[in-house]
């Protein structure tokens, strides 16, 4: 049976890395006015948010690769 | 605000590419692990609970949820997640311990099958019939609504959307079936929760937290779930009996303890402890979904004056995408864009794996072609498949003509769903209810909601909104489900007690249960959700 977390981390360390590295490349600023201080504050959502979608991918497909591993020596253990 | 100025980048519609391959690309690997019947429609009975857990949620976060539950927060306000700590939290709990045991328990593959075991064949007949309607309805809301946002923001072709959107999901479900779905579901989760949580943070920013944005609200009575529930002057124009009864009893009971949407998640489950953290699994982060859906609404209020001044661009149902387009810049526009697509594609993949399963077990199986092979019902699951989605996009045509889908949607669910629970709820927790009670009331019962509806329209009951009327229809139609049921169960025979076993309470097999670890145990989960609930209840009171 197919891991879920396989295409899972996949899917999101190759559109993170889009975003990562679009964010690097081609930073895209968003300004927001904070309501209470009136002042402006410049995000480059992008970076952020790509990271965080690379860092979880890598982290689906880590654990996959953990309990895959686990599952083969219990497999070869008591041939299943 | 200008719709107008949003620019898609090419990076935008490279993600949304990856993400179309990466989902058929899921069932074509599925597809050479799915050989027999019970691997289409059941995901072979080996999927982990917090698999199947993550897919109970996400089979239901379709374009109800994500438009749906954001345009009610700009309409409503925070009573908007009365639809989750009222009206689906104690339900899923419910499901979880109580009837949960006899889904999974009885080895049934459907919610009608279990009604012709309890009860008898036309009970079945008449459910997977009903069933059979409100799933291809309800699968042409989401293509609908995917084409309409396609439209507003890449400025598609309304047909064209739609042929799109259709031909992906048969793709991945007509090749894998049921794991494929949930595989898919799973990953739609995380790509909303990705997609949409930074527009709340950002807005939580920019208003500085909750007490921030409830200042800049027009309407304080907006941050409160039940402060002034004490009469329909709310709002949402109903008192909190009307809540309680209507939304937080009989529509979310009925949904979540009987739909089979949702219980096919938990029946793929590899074991029956399995099944029952599937829907408590779900709660967590359902019980924090307000934040993605109910909280952008609220947010649109405030950030796009004119919000629901007319029903095209500028219709509260669009203040979702609108939101996307303001605040996210290429990159992530596109990532938002594609977690909307993915709610869409989950919905409505949901609803046609239902679909095809009743189709082919308790229709085409039971009335129409008896005894055929494995793979002759596999194949006709994989033809279903293919019918529905085409019916599909007849109702997604049919759902344009009506001005509020989500009132549209609870209507139907009171005419079929709120009785339905009345019998269930005596059929598991009742042994004299009689199969024939059980048909007669569920006819009775779907009869007064249509009767209330007529006579709704006629103008003989009027309610302060639609959805008022919705709640109290639905509290009628279970009534009158329930007592007819009773009623007749006194003078027609009940089953003999050695048929219901494992189906009904006080007769079930008492089978010892395994020793878990204490966070695998359905009742611990239970009350951590409930607990938790009734926190968030205070806090927003």
């Amino acid at each position: 049976m197919l891991d879920v977390r396989k295409p899972i981390g996949s899917l999101f360390v190759v559109i993170g890395l889009i975003l990562t590295v679009y964010g690097i490349v081609q930073p895209q600023y968003t300004q927001v006015a904070i309501v209470a201080t009136k002042e402006i504050v410049t995000l480059n959502i992008d970076l952020p948010c790509g990271a965080s979608m690379l860092l979880f991918g890598a982290l689906m497909l880590g654990l996959a690769f953990i309990d895959g591993r686990k599952a083969k020596t219990a497999d070869s253990s008591d041939s299943h | 605000m200008d719709v107008t100025s949003i620019h898609i980048g090419a990076v935008d519609y490279t993600i949304i590419l990856i993400y179309f391959i990466f989902v058929i690309a899921i069932g074509y690997v599925l597809k050479k692990q799915t050989v027999s019947s019970e691997d289409f429609f059941l995901a072979g009975h080996r999927i982990p609970s917090w698999v199947t857990g993550l897919a109970f949620i996400s089979a239901n976060l379709g374009a109800i949820e994500v438009m749906g539950m954001a345009a009610n927060g700009a309409q409503y306000g925070i009573m908007t997640a009365h639809f989750y700590w009222l009206g689906a939290i104690p339900a899923m709990v419910f499901l979880a311990i109580f009837m949960m045991p006899f889904y999974y328990g009885s080895k049934v593959r459907s919610v009608p099958e279990y009604l012709k075991m309890r009860f008898n064949e036309p009970t079945r007949a008449l459910n997977a019939i009903s069933f059979a309607v409100m799933t291809v309805l309800m699968s042409g809301i989401n293509l609908f609504a995917m084409a309409s946002v396609f439209k507003l923001l890449l400025g598609w072709d309304m047909n064209a959307s739609i042929l799109v959107a259709a031909s992906v999901v048969l793709a991945y479900t007509m090749l894998g079936g049921l794991t494929s779905s949930i595989y898919n579901e799973v990953l739609q989760f995380f790509l909303i929760v990705f997609g949409l949580l930074p527009i709340s943070i950002i807005g939580l920013m920019k208003f500085g937290g909750f007490a921030g944005l409830a200042k800049a609200l027009p309407n304080p009575a907006f941050m409160h779930l039940w402060a002034n529930a004490g009469t329909a002057n709310n709002p949402m124009g109903v008192d909190w009996l009307g809540l309680c009864s209507g939304l937080g009893f009989v529509l979310s009971f009925g949904y979540w303890c009987t739909d089979f949407l949702v219980i096919q998640r938990a029946l793929a489950a590899e074991s029956q402890p399995a099944a029952q953290r599937t829907p408590l699994i779900a709660a967590f982060p359902k019980i924090l979904f307000p934040i993605l859906t109910v909280m952008p609404g609220l947010l649109a209020l405030v950030m796009i004056p004119k919000l629901g001044s007319n029903n095209d661009t500028l219709s509260y149902n669009q203040a979702m995408p609108l939101l996307l387009g303001i605040m996210y810049p290429p990159g992530m526009l596109g990532v938002g864009l594609t977690a909307m697509l993915a709610s869409f594609m989950s919905g409505m993949a949901g609803n046609v794996t239902a679909f095809n399963t009743v189709w082919t077990y308790d229709l085409y199986q039971s009335y129409i072609a008896k005894d055929k092979s494995d793979a002759h019902y596999l194949w006709m699951g994989r033809v279903a498949t293919a019918g529905g989605i085409i019916i599909s996009i007849g109702t997604a045509y049919l759902v344009m003509g009506f001005p509020s889908i989500m009132d549209y949607m609870q209507l139907i669910f009171s005419f079929f769903n709120a009785p339905l629970f009345a019998t269930f709820l005596l059929g598991m927790f009742w042994k004299r209810t009689s199969p024939w009670a059980a048909f007669w009331g569920l006819l009775i019962g779907t009869g007064t909601s249509i009767g209330h509806y007529l006579l709704t329209i006629h103008g003989t009951f009027s309610y302060p909104s639609v959805m008022a009327g919705n709640f109290w229809r639905s509290t009628i139609a279970w009534v009158a489900c329930f007592l007819a049921t009773i009623a007749i169960s006194q003078f027609t025979k009940p089953k003999p007690e050695s048929e219901l076993a494992g189906l009904c309470w006080g007769v079930s097999k008492q089978e010892d249960a395994a020793v878990l670890a204490w966070y695998k145990r359905p009742a611990v989960l239970a009350v951590i959700v409930i607990a938790a609930t009734v926190v968030l209840n205070v806090v927003f009171w």
